[in-house]
Formats: C-alpha cells, structure tokens, sequence
C-alpha cells in the first residue's frame, strides 16, 4: 500500500538508507572529533597548571633554603638534597622524568622541613613560617593539579581507545597521554631522616 | 527503516555507556543554610547567625562567598583533599569570579583549613591563612571551637573586605614589604594562567553576575555558584592544650 503512494522503488529506498547511514556516522565522527580536541586540551590545560605550581615551589625554594640555613647551616646534607633535585626538576623535559624529579624534590623539601623541628628559633621565625605555609599551599596545589591532569589524561585516553572515537583517533593521530606518576606514593611514605 | 532504528539505537546506547563515569563522592550535602554548615554540632547558635548573617549580606553586596562546615572526623582523608572535595562539590564562589572560601573544621582530627578559591588566592594568600589559623589556635586548642571558628571567619572576612589590613593591623614594616613582593610575585605568576578559564583577580568582588545569589527579596540562596578551586588556602593542627 505504501509502495503505490510514495511510488518509490525499492533500489531508491536502499539508496536513501544508505545515506542516512552515511550522514549519521558523519554526524558521529565529527562529534567525536571535537571531543576529542576538547579532550586534549582539557589535558593540556591541567598540564600546564602542574607546570606553573612546579615553577612556583622552584621559585620558593632559595628563599626557604637561606632562611633555613641562617639557623642551622651545618645541615648540609638536606640543602644539597634539595638543590639537586630542584635543578633535576627545572631540566627534565618527559613527563615521567618530571614526575620522578617532582617526587624526589617533594622528600627532600619534608626533610628539610623536618629540621625545623629541631629549632625552635627557626619555627618561631614569623618569615620562616610564612614560607612553609607557602611551600605546604604550593606542594598542595601540585598535587591537586597533578590529580586533575591525571583524570584528564585517563578520561582522553580511554576515550581514543573506545569505540567508535579510536577511529578517529587513529586518523588524525591522537596520542595517549602520559599519566603524571610516581609521586603519588611520595605522601603515603614520609620520608625522614636525622 | 528498522534496520535503521536498531543502527541508531546502538550508537545511542553506544555515546550513553561511553561517558565517563561519574566519580563518586560521599560529601555530605550542604544544609539549607549553605553558609553555616555546623555537621559536628560544636558552634554556638550566636556564632551560627552571626555567620550566616554575615556571609549573606555580604553575598547580597556582591561580595565572594564564604562558608564554614565542621565535620567529626575526615575519616582518614587528608583535610585538604576533603576541603577541596568539599568546596568543588558545593560550588562555593562564582563561576565568573571563582571566589568562595571554605573554612573547614574536622573536630576529632583537631584540623582545621581555610581553602581559598582561585579568584581570592591573591588576597588571602596560603601564608596569611597559615597565619589566620595560627591566630586562632589557642581557642581551638582548648576545645572552644566557636570562638575560634568565628575569630577566624571573621579575619578571613575582614582581609576581604580590606585586603591587607592584618598586615597593616600587625604593623611590621618588614612583613609588609615581603607580602608587597609576594603579590607581586602572585601577579606576575597570574599572568600565565590559561586564558579565560580562571579569572585570577577576578575584577575583585562585586562585579560580574552572582549565580547563586539572593533571588528575590533574601529569599533562598540556591547553594553554590561553581567557582573553581586549585588546592589553595593552608590548614593547621591544633593540639589539646594538656597533651
């Protein structure tokens, strides 16, 4: 009955199911396309905030390590600790490199801290305090961040790998993303030594 | 066509399973004040008033949002995890503005933090919370928590309404010099935050639209306007005075 209204032929119905197909799975694709970009950048953007808070404690650093050493200079050890780890830190490039150096840098600053403990004078200093209050926001912050780049980076990536986005992902060369790990067993274990 | 129907409701089945998860949280709700949220019961109905009271004229002016929650226990989270949590979830703090603040009490862990929202960093910066807690400890030491809690609400409150007076009020002519450089230091680092996402000094209070703000005459404030947190502010320990 359909057949004599619309008068249509069957070899024309076919053609117009199949270009419904095809116009759907376009739709699809480009969808998906931009969310991946949107994905992508998402990461990108949380990455870069580990950055910026990284470049912040690098920064806070010589200040908090003068200040420390005023009160107890033959602590040795813990400023070269520090000092090395901070230049490791400002010349890895990888993110596994960075996050290795990041938790390395992480323990010895505790350590550093730690010596306050040991001087009262020092803990009572009003400029000494301000810059542990400093330093504890800032390692705070890298750690959110950290948090925030790693949820983006595991919501990207399962998405380049899940279907039917891996297609596109596999077109326009969407890289999985390097997680921010190592550091996240550096809080479980504190590290300190006398 | 049904062939049709069958191939679009797998794709449709397809994008719903694909989103990612939501991650689960077991943040208690705010109570239908949202600015005094007292889950531990250890404040004061005075020092309750006097916080929402405050919180809400201050809102209806424009001002960021501030909000005190006490809890029992973190239950083996670290605090500033929790606060963070807390003040995401709830959406403390505009949108445009990112300004809210959480002052948050856990009563068995004997911790307490101020966690500032980005727009606010620049103000109360992690050093002078540490110093707003350190003012209050002794009260919070001796278990009297709503003094403490309402001293410190009401520093963090006034640094906002005057940035910089407890550094003024303290007169150190040294410490002022060094917080001069610190915001400087803050608004050079404000320079290379990723564009339009955060609004770092956002145009101070008082400007933009206020998303959960007094609609109508005083009537229900509709909870948070999600600002955005990083994890600043600083929190504090404060031992029992006998131990």
């Amino acid at each position: 009955m359909s057949e004599r209204k619309s008068g249509m032929s069957s070899g024309m119905k076919i053609l117009l199911v199949v270009l419904g197909i095809i116009v759907i799975f376009a739709v699809i694709l480009i969808s998906s396309y931009n969310g991946l970009v949107r994905q992508e950048e998402a990461a990108n953007t949380a990455y870069s905030d580990i950055s910026v808070q990284l470049q912040r404690r690098n920064d806070l650093i010589p200040n908090l390590v003068s200040t420390v050493q005023g009160y107890a200079a033959h602590e040795t050890q813990v400023f070269a600790d520090v000092t090395n780890a901070r230049a490791k830190l400002m010349g890895s490039n990888s993110i596994e490199d960075t996050a290795a150096a990041d938790q390395e840098l992480t323990g010895s600053l505790n350590r550093l801290l730690a010596i306050a403990e040991a001087y009262p004078e020092l803990k009572a200093n009003e400029n000494f305090l301000s810059l542990q209050d400093q330093l504890e926001g800032t390692e705070n912050r890298i750690s959110t961040a950290r948090r925030d780049y790693n949820q983006a980076a595991k919501t990207y990536n399962s998405k380049i790998r899940s279907f039917p986005t891996n297609i596109m992902a596999g077109m326009f060369g969407f890289d999985k993303k390097q997680l921010f790990e190592a550091a996240e067993g550096a809080e479980a274990v504190p590290d300190v030594s006398f | 066509m049904r062939y049709l129907n069958k191939i679009m409701l797998f794709f449709t089945l397809v994008t719903v399973f694909a989103l990612p998860a939501e991650a689960s949280n077991k943040m208690p709700n705010p109570t239908s004040d949202f600015f005094v949220n007292d889950f531990a019961g250890v404040l004061s109905n005075d020092v309750k008033d006097h916080i929402n009271q405050t919180s809400r004229r201050y809102q209806a002016d424009g001002g960021p949002q501030v909000v005190v929650a006490t809890i029992e226990s973190l239950e083996g989270n670290a605090i500033e995890d929790y606060s963070l949590n807390m003040a995401r979830d709830w959406g403390i703090g505009s949108k445009d503005s990112n300004n809210g603040v959480l002052i948050l009490l856990a009563v068995q862990d004997r911790n307490v933090r101020v966690e500032v929202g980005y727009g606010l960093e620049g103000v109360i910066t992690d050093s002078l919370s540490g110093r707003f807690i350190r003012e209050v400890t002794s009260e919070l030491s001796a278990d009297n928590y709503s003094d403490g809690i309402k001293n410190l609400y009401d520093l963090v409150i006034q640094e906002l309404e005057e940035p910089g007076s407890f550094e003024e009020d303290q007169g150190d002519g040294s410490i002022g010099i060094a917080s001069i450089i610190i915001i400087i230091i803050f608004l050079l680092l404000g320079g290379f935050f990723g564009p339009g996402r955060r609004n770092r000094f956002g145009g101070h209070y008082g400007h933009g639209p206020f998303y959960g703000g007094p609609s109508g005459g005083g009537g229900n404030f509709g909870g948070g306007g999600g600002g955005s947190f990083g994890g600043g502010g600083a929190s504090g320990r404060f031992l029992k005075e006998d131990s």
